[in-house]
């Protein structure tokens, strides 16, 4: 025997370590598994070669190769998996970007301002179970007047600088109109409101536009008093302000409400103490409100004495001015992006 | 109305301070709009009288005035206005005060040293006058501008509402406040005057428009005398500039008592005056310079050769007072308020005495009225009263009813009780009668309120003196029935659109006809009185308006420009010529399709981009949009513009501005728009439920040669339709032409995802299917599968 079989093992083993080390990717690592541990790797030829020795030394030489082939199989997986994770490690690093780069994608447009004060005041009502109705903007003499006891010659009239069609017709001058088209339909009792564009013949100016919106809101049943149009005011405009508010109703004067109120509400940048916005009265007009008028209820086929009602009306633009400081009511038929942008 | 304090001493005693009135007023429905004092301090401006004027030496248009300055002595004053006479008293700035931004010093004018400057009124930013302001000739020299006029008075303007016509006064105010304020009223007692010579004839032809009409000459007035100071103020502080006393007395009484008056030249009045209708054509030159053509509705004054006035609402040229006249017609009546408004309305004209005559004046006024504007008169010009004509019908004035008020009803419709003996407390304060009369009030207003018809006039009235802050606040309760949500359709596809990068603008719905008329638009709707020509008409699209507010954004360094509106559209054509409207959604886009951003392509928007966000929407409302090159508006690009339907009907278009509108508006890169009917999309109803299928779909891929030309629509309809019910996506996601092709020919490739949702499709179907479809397409288009 040329060299004695432990130290041939021995000197296998070494060599299979040192080779191991220097595997640095999978494929180095499969060779040398191939090498020492394949079918006819190394080890499995040191293996065959135990027959040929002595009866007394096989015993021996079986349990060191095999406890060989235990350790170099151990260190085959560490390398192995140490290997991959190396691999997985380059791999994400290849695949790291710089988070601090803008995302990809359209940007947002945004609802128009009076669209977002409708739905407000929409949802604000739905929550206290008003209906909605609408009427047309192009309406006639009787729905915009004559229904709402405003005869021809009325000086009422003269409130309302009416746009008249060459076609015949006007523009409606309030949505007040709604009221008696939704009342001819339905018996009371009901809750409406009718959101819509209105006209007046005003020029423009940074307070007045000739087409704007308004909000009409009725209610008739039987019982039906001032007090609940207090309080339904006073809840509405809590919730569109959102802030509690002090309320003021001072008398008025509307045709097709009687009596007839304006609502002031203590006004929302001084607080009271008189300022530019209220002009030094501590209050800011916010809308017009009153029991429907008997005379209209009766004209329409509903009996003043068993059932009564509350209408208001609320110029939306204005509103929306003193809840978010607009300052010039063209800004909202401008559309210039950079304002709308800011109240998105 | 305008409140100043001292007027208002002439007719109310109160102790609440004025500055606290205004809250009276306010709660008693009069808003307070405004308040202030009757004029600006202007320290060193004095009363000054010039006494002599003489030329100067060097200068053609100015004058050297002596000026009596009374205790400031005289002075010499330089001055280049044209009315600077002997005589005539004049403000006069000394040095040191500041005029119109300016501090007045003495100063050498030519060669000539002026201690002082003679002022105009608008110089001082009051009355408006040519030349120097002419004061009044009791104006003593010397006394402080603002001390003679008393500019240190505070006002109040208040709003009267138009039912309130018996407040358009100072007295109608006063007796108001006293009633709200617990003051005292002093009620005005009607001296009788002396009087003498002859009644004028008055003949009253239309008694029912003209139930009350009174008239007196006052002869031998002296027309070069001026109105005193007060007069004059008070006038000012109307916003009315003194002109001729007797004028000034007539105007001056409508705003203390509310009586329109006229006075009428009686040298230039031939024979009777008659108060009739007008006759159709007539025509009348009236004060303010215009001439009308009246109709038999309008009622005027007239004498033998013709109207004079128009009834209550102004008076005519021929027989105005003037600085010749001598003798004076008065006049004082009472006009019904419906006949009056009537012609007021028609002629555009609304005048102070038009204003209070068609919201109703006592009839019994004119005599307090006429009473006192010819003492007034007297002692200002000089003269003699003579006896009055009148002519009543009383039994055509108006004449208040008793009213029932029921203490119950007050307590319905307010929701608080009022006991009996404060409402009949409140209403006797507004000059009421109450009786009792069977558990309930018999309430009688007073004849000036005209606005007290009915029962609910009085619960009015008493919640108005009662204060609505007593009334309590009552929560609604439970409603009445099911509360119908708005249609959330119209919601969902703001928000659509939104969330697609578009803002959504709001445009006037008032339009440039001529605007529309260029873009082709018809039927459009006219306003007979528009405030302007750019807003004559009503919007037959939203496009016009959204192009206009792109164009803004444009101008304003906005490169991307994406806007959209959903709004009221107006068309005629209506066979009975009504005006019809409906509601519209459109959409402009302009400028590069995606925010700049380093991680997408730069390339400006395109019409697949907007026909995709229509697309989108279309799938909102259960998808099926068909598009067509042929049937787009004028307006839009041939070849890139589309007429878009859904199930057959019309819906509305998309494409590309067409280049000369591009460029007639200014804008400098291709601009797309989309407008669709909202109805379709609005009141879309509940989608149902679909169980996902439990068997897997099948996805064919086919690239077929087709023509060019070929629209792709056709092709996959052709698809849709070979394929049947199996078919449950179909995708176009490539088309080619160039090499490898034919000339003349393009290919579609189409994605086909085939599902049976009974059982798994074999591959025999499938094929079966395949080759259906590829037959459909060769037989319709000769189409090849690509090789």
């Amino acid at each position: 025997m040329s060299e004695p079989f432990a130290m041939r093992l021995e000197r296998l083993a070494r060599e299979a370590f040192d080779e191991l080390a220097a595997a640095c990717d999978l494929a180095a690592l499969e060779a040398w598994r191939v090498r020492f541990l394949g079918k006819s790797g190394r080890l499995t030829e040191e293996l065959k070669r135990i027959g040929t020795l002595g009866p007394e030394e096989r015993p021996l030489a079986g349990a060191e190769v095999n406890q060989i082939k235990g350790r170099l199989e151990a260190a085959l997986g560490a390398r192995r998996e140490s290997l991959a994770a190396a691999a997985r490690e380059t791999q994400l690093a290849a695949e790291a970007v710089d988070v601090t780069l803008p995302g990809r994608g359209r940007g947002l447009g945004g609802l128009h301002p009076l669209t977002q004060a409708l739905r407000r005041i929409e949802d604000i009502f739905a929550a206290m179970g008003f209906d909605w109705a609408e009427g047309p903007e192009v309406e006639d003499e009787f729905h915009n007047f004559e229904a709402l006891n405003i005869p021809a010659h009325h000086p009422a009239r003269a409130m309302h600088d009416t746009f008249y069609l060459a076609e015949g017709g006007l523009l409606r001058t309030h949505t007040s109109t709604v009221q008696i088209r939704f009342m001819r339909h339905h018996a009371p009792p009901f809750r409406i409101i009718a959101p819509g564009r209105v006209y007046r013949a005003d020029a423009l100016d940074p307070t007045h536009s000739p087409v704007f919106h308004q909000v009409e809101g009725l209610v008739v049943g039987e019982g039906i008093h001032m007090g609940h149009l207090k309080a339904t005011l006073k809840r509405f405009l809590e919730g569109f302000f959102e802030q509690a508010l002090s309320l003021r109703l001072r008398p008025s004067y509307f045709p097709f409400t009687e009596p007839s109120a304006e609502v002031d509400i203590g006004c929302l940048l001084c607080g009271g103490k008189g300022c530019r916005v209220c002009k030094g009265t501590g209050y800011i007009e916010v809308l017009g409100c009153g029991l429907v008028h008997p005379e209209v209820l009766a004209r329409i086929g509903i009996d003043p004495e068993r059932d009564s009602g509350f209408a208001f009306g609320m110029g939306v633009e204005r509103l929306l001015m003193l809840k978010d400081g607009v300052p010039d009511v063209r800004l909202f038929y401008e559309n210039d992006l950079r304002f709308l942008r800011s109240l998105r | 109305m305008r409140i100043a304090k001292e007027w208002l001493s002439d007719w109310l005693d109160t102790r609440v301070p004025f500055e606290d009135l205004a809250a009276v007023l306010t709660r008693g429905g009069f808003e307070v709009e405004g308040r202030g004092t009757a004029g600006p301090p202007l320290p060193g401006v004095v009363v000054g009288r010039i006494t002599a004027v003489a030329a100067h030496p060097r200068a053609e248009r100015l004058r050297v005035c002596t000026v009596d300055a009374g205790g400031e002595g005289l002075r010499t004053v330089v001055c280049g206005a044209a009315n600077a006479r002997p005589g005539l008293k004049a403000p006069l700035a000394l040095p040191g005060a500041v005029v119109g931004g300016r501090t007045i010093a003495e100063a050498d004018l030519r060669g000539v040293r002026s201690q002082g400057m003679l002022c105009s009124g608008t110089e001082l930013g009051l009355s408006p006058t040519e030349g120097l302001w002419e004061l009044p000739d009791d104006a003593p020299p010397g006394r402080a501008l603002a001390d003679y006029f008393r500019f240190a008075d505070p006002y109040v303007d208040v709003a009267v509402t138009p039912n309130r016509g018996d407040c358009l006064s100072i007295k109608g105010l006063a007796r108001e406040m006293a009633a709200l304020s617990g003051g005292r009223f002093r009620a005005p007692r009607a001296r009788t005057l002396k009087v003498s010579g002859t009644a004028p004839h008055v003949a009253v032809e239309d008694q029912r428009r003209c139930p009350r009409y009174c008239a007196r000459l006052i002869r031998d007035i002296d027309s070069k005398r001026r109105s005193p100071g007060w007069l004059v103020e008070r006038l000012r502080l109307c916003g009315v500039t003194a002109r001729h006393p007797v004028v000034d007395i007539t105007n001056y009484i409508l705003f203390d008592l509310g009586q329109p008056l006229h006075a009428f030249d009686a040298a230039l009045v031939r024979g009777t005056v008659v108060v009739r209708r007008a006759v159709a054509h007539e025509a009348i030159a009236l004060l303010d310079g215009t001439t009308r053509l009246l109709d038999a509705t309008d009622l005027v004054i007239a004498d033998d050769d013709g109207p004079l006035a128009l009834a209550g609402v102004m008076g005519g040229a021929r027989a105005a007072v003037g600085p010749a006249t001598h003798t004076v017609l008065l006049e004082a009546a009472y006009f019904r308020p419906d006949t009056l408004s009537q012609t007021a309305r028609r002629l555009a004209l609304a005048t102070e005495a038009a204003l209070r005559f068609e919201r109703g004046v006592d009839p019994e006024l004119c005599d307090l009225a006429l009473e006192r504007a010819s003492a007034l008169i007297v002692k200002i010009t000089g003269g003699t009263v003579g006896p009055a004509a009148e002519h009543s019908a009383v039994d055509l004035w108006p004449r208040p009813e008793p009213i029932r008020l029921r203490l119950a009803r007050i307590r319905a419709l307010l929701g608080v009780a009022v006991p009996r003996a404060q409402v009949t407390r409140l209403l006797k304060g507004l000059g009421m009668t109450v009786a009792a009369s069977h558990g309930d009030l018999l309430v009688t207003a007073p004849r000036f309120r005209f606005d007290i018809r009915a029962e609910i006039d009085l619960v009015e009235e008493v919640a108005r003196l009662a204060g609505f802050d007593e009334i309590p606040a009552v929560e609604l309760g439970r409603a009445p029935g099911s509360a119908r949500p708005r249609d959330t359709g119209v919601r969902r596809v703001a928000d659509l659109l939104v969330d697609r990068d578009y803002h959504e603008a709001m445009t006037f719905s008032l339009v440039d006809p001529d605007e529309q008329a260029r873009l082709g638009l018809e039927g459009q709707a006219r306003l007979r009185n528009p405030l302007a020509a750019p807003w004559s008409a009503l919007r037959a699209s939203l496009v016009p308006g959204l192009l206009a507010a792109a164009l803004h954004n444009r101008r304003r360094q906005q490169a991307r420009v994406r806007l959209f509106e959903i709004g009221t559209c107006f068309v005629t054509g209506d066979p009975k010529g009504a005006v019809g409207e409906g509601l519209y959604i459109a959409g402009v886009a302009l400028g590069p399709a995606w925010p700049e951003q380093w991680a997408a392509p730069r390339r400006p928007v395109d019409f697949f981009d907007v026909k995709g966000d229509v697309e989108a929407l279309c799938a909102l409302a259960g998808g099926g949009l068909a598009a067509a090159a042929e049937g787009a508006p004028p307006f839009l690009q041939k070849g890139l513009a589309a007429a878009l339907s859904m199930h057959g009907e019309t819906v509305g278009f998309v494409g590309g501005l067409a280049p000369g509108h591009r460029e007639r508006l200014g804008f400098e890169e291709p601009v797309f728009v989309f407008e669709l009917k909202a109805a379709p999309f609005a009141g879309r109803a509940g989608a149902r439920a679909l169980e996902p299928p439990r068997f897997p779909s099948v996805r064919r891929d086919l690239a077929v040669v087709v023509p060019a030309a070929l629209p792709a629509g056709a092709v996959l309809e052709t698809v849709r339709r070979g394929a049947g019910p199996l078919l449950q996506d179909l995708v176009l996601f490539d088309v080619y032409q160039g090499e490898g092709l034919d000339f003349g020919k393009k290919s579609l490739a189409l994605g086909l995802t085939l599902q049976d949702f009974s059982r798994t499709l074999t591959d025999e179907v499938v094929e079966g299917l395949v080759t259906q479809v590829l037959a459909a397409l060769k037989a319709a288009y000769g189409a090849e599968l690509r090789q």
